[in-house]
């Protein structure tokens, strides 16, 4: 069983605007569970792009926030339709303030880098993450098969999948 | 126009019919066609990219609703929230 355990590391100021290393606890707390992953094509698409001997989109990497608030996997939008991966369906994104929004469903391959661990999210919900520095967002899809551990205290999570 | 909206009126205005004809497999439809019908969403992924490469095309089951997801981070607007600005209410975004 892969298991990928982290201790965020992150540089914030003293009042007197000098950089200083921020605690391991602190980090965690302001950055969220982040993990950096390889974006692409869902595994079986590519395969059927393969087989017309028509070229893979180019992989994405960036970072995923564990959330587990969310019940399903989002892409950055925008990084999706630079990946060219097609729309195969549209999803409703739900809150209990706002109207229902109209979201794009791609196929998704999600490798989480430091597990070397690939995992086909085929319903995967184009939402705007960029600006935050994300390309996606984990949610409790593709964590139903993971087991997570939180130590707000140490700064430090573990999945294990 | 929103993406695949037609093949969603064409799935919702055809489904009794599509359901009697395919059941539960997973649809590929493009425009007002059904292209494909596949036992699962694996053979349907990979069928789909097979005949239209990376088009958009619906792949659904007749009898599936809308996929509704829930994100509190997003729809609240929370995740670019700064948690040393917090004001102590709930919901503040700092805009940074």
């Amino acid at each position: 069983m892969p298991i990928l355990h982290v201790q965020l590391a992150a540089q914030g100021q003293t009042a007197d605007g000098k950089p200083a290393q921020l605690a391991p606890a602190v980090a965690l707390q302001q950055r969220g569970p982040v993990v950096p992953v390889v974006v692409t094509i869902e595994q079986n698409a590519g395969k059927g792009l393969l087989a017309q001997g028509k070229p893979l989109p180019s992989p994405k990497t960036g970072l995923a926030l564990i959330d587990t608030g969310a019940t399903g996997t989002c892409s950055d939008e925008q990084s999706a339709q630079e990946l060219g991966l097609p729309i195969i369906d549209v999803a409703k994104l739900t809150s209990a303030s706002h109207a229902d929004q109209d979201c794009n469903v791609y196929p998704a391959q999600i490798t989480i880098q430091n597990l070397g661990l690939s995992i086909n999210s085929p319903h995967t919900i184009g939402a705007t993450l960029a600006p935050q520095g994300l390309l996606i967002l984990l949610g409790r899809d593709l964590l139903a098969g993971c087991t997570l551990f939180y130590n707000g205290q140490a700064g430090q999570f573990t999945l294990s999948i | 126009m929103a993406a695949l909206e037609r093949e969603r009126k064409f799935l919702i205005s055809h489904k009794d019919e599509l359901l009697r004809q395919y059941g539960g497999k997973f649809l590929v439809i493009s425009g007002e066609q059904v292209t494909g019908a596949y036992d699962t969403i694996e053979e349907a992924l990979q069928n789909a990219a097979t005949q239209h490469g990376l088009a958009n095309v619906l792949i659904r089951r007749p009898a599936d609703a809308d996929l509704v997801i829930s994100a509190p981070a997003l729809s609240l607007g929370i995740l670019n929230a700064d948690p040393a600005r917090s004001t102590g209410g709930t919901g503040t975004n700092s805009g940074r």
